[in-house]
């Protein structure tokens, strides 16, 4: 607890700092006619002191849960197919796109069985895609897969 | 007669056929969602929002208002079966509801959860719509610096008062205030922290930051730390409280709704702050406070009772100052705006249809949600047995797919899965998030009233804003906010 305080501390005092000098070149103004930076360096002021503050005195709060066992691989599996899916959304399509996903998902993240993977995958893009782009017209991306007329 | 036609305009908004499925499907949306561990009031809101913008302002509101205080009715239900709490607010019920269904009372508590819930949303409700006018009248009265000192005042009570570090719930409300700055700034006409990128030149959305942090956020750290969950205990077939459990329950609901209320109209009194400080007083105040814990169905009613007064109290503030105090209500107020809906004082003189059309619909609402969860509590509890692992991808699948259905942008969507990672972190390492989201609707409207008073004053002196008597006792009382567990602390150590 204290080291996550003392890093967010000094995490703060340095985006204070930083965030210091972008709101002066901003142009802060005065406090008659204050100007675009203004703010920004109030922001600043207040991070940055609260930034000291939390490395000086780290600790002060309760104690947080402690974490439980973690599950980092089905953990990073997720955040990389969450990244790639808004990455080749627009070239293969959402139906390609979200079927892959969801498929990933539940096969390697959730470790369902292949069948439950596929079929749950293939019914939820199909049934999401009917839903969102025949029905309420949203403009889902259509890629690679040849979709029916008026879809 | 002259007071009642607006309400009478309201009840009749609200009691249109289309207004009446909307509150019907907000609420069972709302029991729904409370019901299931895992997805929030704010996440389904966030996504749930775009799909309002062609609906008809009224509707729209009365739809998303009814998934909020749903939400707060289903959360008791996961806590009395299951030990799980469905909702942050319903932590608290655990204690007592799930040593109550052990003991074959579930029924029991399960009945008194509902009917303490609906008393709590009921008299909230009535609560609001006496304030309101007289909040709102008062508030026409202020002008930028009154504004600024009551925006900070909120801002000084969400960073200390939610989470349990007040450093930590600061930090993140001064996050929250950087995001909100982002964009072409509205005075100067001056790009800030866009990067040169376009997109970010209007802002950083509150739709893809509260389904990022709420939605995404809440999947990633379950998908890290998965938890078994226990085993789901029967549903009894009679709900009815005995009168023994009537008699126990009386004064906590009332105390309740009392606490509830009151929390729910401060900034950052958030539902399950009012549900913890309820059972903290029905302990105290308890002639036999050793059965807490150990299935007192005051240590259920209180708490129920409170997190759905605070529920309805948190609309005084929004409906009339624009002040949302919590993230849900930060989503209602976007809604608001949605459809060009300027929240604050003038909501009431100038959109009547739409405060008391939101006000009737939540009594219709509070009485369909107590029809709703006795007879249907069972069907309700049978969703938990679809198994998490099959629910989390479909969420993320519904969160990515609301936030691209936003602009039609993939940005949107990096959008959201940048504060998923964000959200994920902040619960990973507890920070509250709450603060962030708060403070980022917020600051705008504090800079923009701040800039607005230097000028007007034109002193240069920032102590001017204590001269002015509102602006300077709201300022006095935020100080006081802010450095009291500074002063806490230094007299505690002084002691030692």
């Amino acid at each position: 607890m204290d080291r996550v305080d003392r890093v967010a501390g000094a995490a703060a005092l340095l985006g204070g700092l930083l965030l210091a000098y972008t709101g002066w070149k901003l142009d802060p103004g005065t406090s008659r006619l204050p100007g675009p930076g203004f703010f920004p360096l109030l922001i600043a002021l207040s991070m940055g002191g609260l930034g000291v503050w939390l490395f000086l005195h780290p600790g002060l709060s309760e104690k947080s849960l402690r974490p439980a066992d973690s599950r980092w691989i089905p953990f990073f599996i997720a955040l990389f197919s969450l990244i790639a899916y808004a990455a080749i959304l627009s070239g293969l399509g959402y139906l390609l796109t979200t079927f892959g996903l969801l498929v990933i998902q539940l096969r390697w993240v959730e470790k369902r069985s292949w069948i439950t993977s596929l079929v749950t995958a293939a019914l939820a893009a199909g049934i999401s895609l009917l839903l969102f782009r025949v029905l309420l017209k949203v403009p889902l991306p259509v890629g690679i897969l040849p979709l029916p007329k008026g879809w | 007669m002259d007071a009642l036609g607006p309400i009478l305009t309201g009840l009749l908004s609200a009691l249109t056929p289309a207004n009446l499925l909307y509150v019907f499907f907000g609420v069972l949306i709302g029991t729904v969602i409370g019901v299931l561990p895992g997805l929030g009031p704010t996440a389904s809101i966030a996504l749930l929002l775009p799909a309002t913008v062609g609906m008809d302002m009224v509707s729209s509101l009365i739809f998303l208002a009814g998934i909020y205080y749903g939400a707060m009715y289903g959360g008791s239900t996961t806590s009395v079966l299951v030990n799980i709490p469905g909702e942050a607010a319903s932590v608290i019920t655990c204690l007592d509801g799930y040593q109550m269904a052990r003991q074959g009372r579930a029924g029991a508590a399960l009945g008194m959860a509902a009917f303490g819930s609906f008393a709590g949303g009921t008299l909230g409700v009535f609560a609001v719509m006496l304030i309101s006018p007289f909040l709102a009248e008062a508030a026409l009265k202020f002008g930028p610096a009154e504004m600024f000192a009551l925006l900070f005042f909120a801002f000084t009570c969400i960073g200390t008062l939610v989470g349990k570090s007040v450093a930590r719930g600061l930090l993140m409300a001064i996050l929250g205030l950087l995001l909100g700055v982002v964009g072409t700034d509205e005075i100067h006409g001056v790009d800030r922290y866009t990067f040169g990128t376009l997109y970010l030149r209007d802002g950083i959305g509150l739709v893809p930051l509260a389904m990022g942090i709420f939605g995404l956020g809440e999947i990633l750290f379950n998908i890290e730390q998965r938890e078994k969950t226990g085993s789901i205990l029967k549903v009894p077939k009679n709900l009815l409280p005995s009168r023994e459990d009537w008699k126990r329950s009386l004064w906590p609901m009332l105390r309740g709704s009392g606490i509830g209320f009151g929390i729910g109209v401060l900034p950052g009194g958030m539902p399950a702050v009012a549900s913890l400080m309820s059972y903290a007083v029905e302990k105290r105040v308890s002639k036999t406070p050793e059965r807490f814990g150990q299935g007192a169905i005051e240590g259920v009613a209180g708490p129920e009772t409170a997190n759905n007064a605070a529920t309805a109290g948190g609309f005084v503030p929004l409906l009339t100052l624009g002040i949302p105090t919590n993230s849900v209500l930060a989503l209602l107020l976007a809604a608001l705006m949605l459809h060009g809906v300027t929240p604050g004082p003038l909501l009431l003189l100038k959109w009547p249809d739409v405060f008391w059309g939101v006000i009737a619909s939540m009594y219709i609402g509070n009485i369909m949600l107590l029809i709703l969860n006795l007879p249907l509590i069972g069907i309700f509890v049978q969703l938990l047995r679809v198994p998490y692992a099959i629910l989390s991808p479909l969420i993320i699948m519904f969160v990515l797919l609301g936030a691209y259905g936003l602009n039609n942008s993939i940005s949107d969507v990096f959008m959201t899965i940048f504060f998923g990672i964000l959200g994920y972190l902040m619960r990973r390492f507890s920070f509250e998030p709450a603060p962030l989201v708060l403070a980022f609707v917020l600051g705008p409207m504090m800079e923009h009233n701040l800039s607005k008073a230097l000028i007007l004053f034109g002193t240069g002196n920032p102590l001017y804003f204590f001269t002015r008597p509102i602006s300077g006792i709201l300022l006095a009382a935020a100080l006081v906010v802010l450095f009291y567990p500074l002063i806490r602390l230094l007299w505690k150590k002084a002691g030692r």
